[in-house]
């Protein structure tokens, strides 16, 4: 089965062999937790058979085809069935497009972001299921996009490009609100997947969000977060600098002095911050992993450019909890 | 000095960027809702302040490279400069003569002597010396008058109207050009001199100052005649001729020359010279006294050199001391006494003395013929050339009494070796004279016939005179005297090398100076290149490859 490949600035920079161990691994998981959001029918009911795919270590011997299998040129290699309703899932994964997420300058957040919607796509398409990608929040093109197969690759190719390309700058007056949530969760199915990749800073003042969040873990869906945290990263930047204009939500910049208190009390506000997120939108389908994916800082100043970027990627996500936690169902 | 104010200020510019103190940077942070508000920042400092400049190496760096572009800006100005020639004196030596007036491509060997002049000028115009001086002499037949062109101080102006005046119905010497070259200076002290001619160059003795020897024209043939001379027989014994010699250059000798004279004119053909290549003569007969006009027949490239006049006067009587008996004095002999040719018996070889020539016969010939064979003999066309030497030994005479005087050869001896007919030849000291036999016109032949032919034989020889050149005078086709038209008839040599004008704005070779200005610019480019290696690699610290 052709796997799909986003293309340009988005396209995330695993190296093919890598995806591909990520893909058995998917696989692998799935059919061996025997459980999740996977329904399995009953034996003696009638099932929609979709395709032959090779057979692999953990898959159900039954599902072995051995009149197909012994028509295989090699002896020893098998051929099991795939049924339509057997393994098809939904993976919405959602995107954090604020204009914050364009930061660091060096390092951008969204572009990450952008990477992860990307293969997370390329794995979920490969497995033969249903992908939705969508932004969180007011921004460029569709709202959401959909691909039931690889064929669709490239809506969600073009969607991603449109995300980072159609990107707001801070300077701009922060006017962005969430996107039409609920018409998303309309789409989703029961036992679907979502996935948020943000950094989960954002301001929730109406709960538009935290609705979202509690009705997308119902219907035995499950909610998996990816954080992306800058801050310490960020906050070395200003360091080094001491003297500064920080540019505020329509602003020139505000002249001022790093000051060590003003930013570990910034800190602290974040922490209560998510906190008071997890808290709020935990319930029983919540995967929020307590550790996210952290910029690097190093010492005297910190690295940055797209191939600090491209190493971070490469060498966090193939590690995410976040994909076993798919492969089984979205429950850990 | 414009380019060291403009790199001064550069510096200046420089130092300036680097002293001033950088305005805080714009920054902006995700978290930037959760960030209260900042201590202020200190007071604006003076964006120019007498700091320590925020980042000396690379500072230093441009520094040290506008400090060594303006060091090299300003010595490779004094090399400029040393190269420059403080002061130019040229003399241009322009050949005026007739043969100038060749034709050469569109025009004339002047007009390109006027161009080559116009090229000498713009060289000087570029040497932009100091100091700067030019005249002009015209040569021809005579050497004229400096005319100036450019006064001490003064840059090339135009050509007066009398330095290109049309060339003179003049012959042109090459040595002549070389004198004008050299002469002393006038107010205009020379450093160089240029002969623009026609005419091939002559070897210059050691001159105070370089001499550009600029031949200009391509060659073009020319025949030309170059002298007349009047040959007479001896004692009137063969007609006088007019011998015309004459040059051939580029192209063949002409077949016929024309002369016209007081006997009528008529046409002589032209005979090559063996002797010399390109030299050729015709042979006319003396008409006698009067003015002879010769011309060559057939247009060519220079005809100045064509057509020549003359006022040939009688030739004179050959004077003689006779002192025979037995032969009388021939009528076209005049009487002489001492000094002129003696004719005499042997006995009077006392009075052969001094430069005088002397024909002296002693009694060789008898009545009856003597047979006897002859010894030695030298080939001696004058004397023996009509002599019959076979009836010579049926009637051998007998040898000169007494043996070879002093200072005299043997011509012809018997077997015995005795000399019968003997010579002597003319030297600072003595006369030419000859021993022969007496002649004996009343003995029977063939002594007689011998005698008398021995006898005249030397007398011709001692008694002819030279060819003498007559004075002539050449005539343009428009009947203007063209004065020593034959020097300019070689009109057919090759064309000449042009001079290297570009030796005249050469100033003196200086002392060995090696330029260190290149290595001053090297230096500066060393220094740029440093600041830009230092800046690179701290961006590839602070990106993080280089550790």
């Amino acid at each position: 089965m052709a796997r799909a490949e986003p293309q340009g600035a988005t396209r995330p920079p695993i190296p093919p062999a890598m995806l591909e161990r990520l893909v058995l691994r998917w696989r692998r998981q799935a059919v061996s937790s025997g459980a999740g959001a996977h329904l399995r029918r009953r034996q003696g009911h009638s099932l929609e058979f979709r395709e032959f795919r090779a057979w692999q270590r953990g898959d159900d011997v039954r599902s072995v085809d051995w009149r197909a299998s012994a028509r295989l040129p090699r002896k020893g290699d098998l051929l099991a069935r795939s049924f339509e309703a057997e393994e098809r899932m939904t993976l919405a994964v959602l995107l954090d497009n604020r204009p914050e997420m364009g930061l660091p300058d060096g390092m951008p957040k969204l572009l990450y972001a952008l990477w992860a919607v990307g293969a997370l796509a390329a794995l979920a398409l490969d497995r033969g299921d249903r992908v939705i990608v969508g932004r969180l929040f007011d921004g460029a093109a569709e709202a959401s996009v959909t691909a039931d197969s690889v064929h669709g690759a490239a809506r969600l190719r073009t969607w991603t490009e449109a995300q980072w390309h159609g990107r707001a700058a801070l300077r701009m007056p922060d006017n962005a609100g969430f996107a039409d949530l609920d018409a998303l969760l309309r789409r989703l199915e029961p036992a679907a997947a979502v996935v948020v990749v943000s950094d989960m800073l954002f301001h929730d003042p109406a709960g538009a969000f935290t609705r979202f969040a509690i009705r997308a873990q119902e219907r035995r869906r499950s909610l998996s977060i990816l954080q992306l945290d800058s801050v310490q990263h960020e906050t070395a930047l200003l360091r080094a600098a001491r003297d500064f204009r920080l540019v505020r939500h329509g602003g020139d910049g505000e002249l001022g002095t790093f000051d060590e208190a003003a930013f570990r009390d910034g800190a602290g506000a974040i922490a209560a911050h998510l906190a008071a997120l997890r808290h709020r939108i935990g319930k029983g389908g919540l995967d929020w992993p307590p550790e996210p994916v952290s910029w690097p800082v190093s010492w005297p100043m910190p690295s940055a450019g797209t191939e600090a970027l491209k190493a971070l990627f490469v060498g966090t996500f193939p590690r995410l909890p976040l994909l076993s936690g798919l492969s089984a169902g979205g429950r850990a | 000095m414009l380019a060291a104010a403009i790199a001064g200020l550069a510096g200046l510019a420089v130092l300036l960027w680097h002293m001033r103190r950088p305005r805080p940077p714009l920054m902006a942070v995700s978290f930037v809702r959760f960030v209260p508000a900042l201590p202020p920042a200190p007071p604006r400092a003076a964006r120019l302040a007498l700091v320590r400049p925020r980042d000396p190496v690379p500072l230093a760096c441009l520094l040290a490279a506008a400090a060594l572009a303006i060091w090299a800006l300003s010595d490779a100005d004094r090399d400029a400069a040393a190269a420059r020639p403080d002061h130019i004196g040229l003399r241009v030596v322009l050949d005026v003569s007739q043969s100038m007036t060749v034709a050469a491509g569109q025009g004339t060997r002047f007009d390109l002597a006027l161009g080559r002049l116009d090229a000498a000028r713009a060289v000087l115009r570029a040497a932009r010396a100091d100091s700067l001086c030019v005249e002009i002499l015209r040569v021809g037949a005579a050497v004229g008058g400096a005319l100036a062109v450019a006064a001490p101080g003064a840059a090339p102006g135009a050509l007066p109207d009398a330095a290109v005046a049309p060339p003179l119905a003049e012959g042109g010497d090459p040595a002549r050009l070389a004198q004008a070259a050299l002469a002393g200076q006038g107010e205009c002290p020379l450093t160089h001199a240029l002969i623009l001619t026609d005419l091939a160059p002559v070897a210059l003795p050691d001159s105070p100052w370089p001499v550009l020897w600029d031949q200009v024209g391509e060659p073009v043939g020319n025949a030309g005649i170059r002298s007349v001379a009047l040959t007479q027989g001896a004692f009137g014994a063969g007609a006088a001729e007019l011998r015309i010699e004459g040059v051939a250059s580029g192209q063949p000798a002409p077949a016929t020359i024309g002369i016209a004279g007081p006997a009528g004119a008529a046409d002589a053909p032209v005979h090559p010279l063996p002797e010399a290549e390109g030299r050729w003569y015709a042979l006319v007969s003396y008409g006698g006294a009067g003015t002879y006009d010769i011309r060559l027949r057939e247009a060519d490239g220079y005809a100045g050199d064509d057509r020549v006049q003359a006022r040939i006067a009688a030739p004179p009587q050959v004077a003689v001391d006779w002192r025979l008996d037995a032969l009388a004095r021939p009528d076209a002999l005049a009487a002489g006494s001492d000094g002129d040719l003696l004719v005499a018996p042997l006995g009077a070889l006392a009075d052969a003395g001094g430069t005088r020539p002397a024909l002296l016969v002693h009694d060789g010939f008898g009545a009856a013929p003597q047979p006897a064979r002859i010894g030695a003999f030298l080939d001696d066309p004058a004397l023996l050339g009509a002599v019959n030497l076979d009836a010579l030994e049926r009637a051998m005479p007998r040898p000169i009494p007494g043996g070879l005087p002093a200072g005299f050869r043997t011509v012809l001896a018997d077997e015995a070796g005795n000399p019968v007919i003997a010579r002597r030849a003319a030297t600072a000291g003595q006369g030419a004279a000859l021993i022969v036999p007496a002649p004996a016109p009343g003995l029977p032949e063939p002594q007689r016939s011998l005698s008398l032919t021995l006898f005249f034989s030397a007398l011709a020889d001692l008694a002819a005179l030279p060819a003498r050149q007559q004075d002539v005078e050449w005539l343009a086709p428009d009947g203007r005297a063209v004065p020593e038209a034959w020097r300019e008839s070689l009109t057919g040599r090759p064309a000449g090398r042009p001079a290297d004008l570009a030796l005249i704005g050469a100033a003196a070779p200086a002392a060995d100076r090696v330029p260190v200005w290149p290595w001053y610019l090297l230096a500066a480019l060393a220094a740029v290149l440093a600041e830009r290696a230092i800046r690179a690699a701290r961006a590839l610290r602070g990106a993080g490859v280089v550790p």
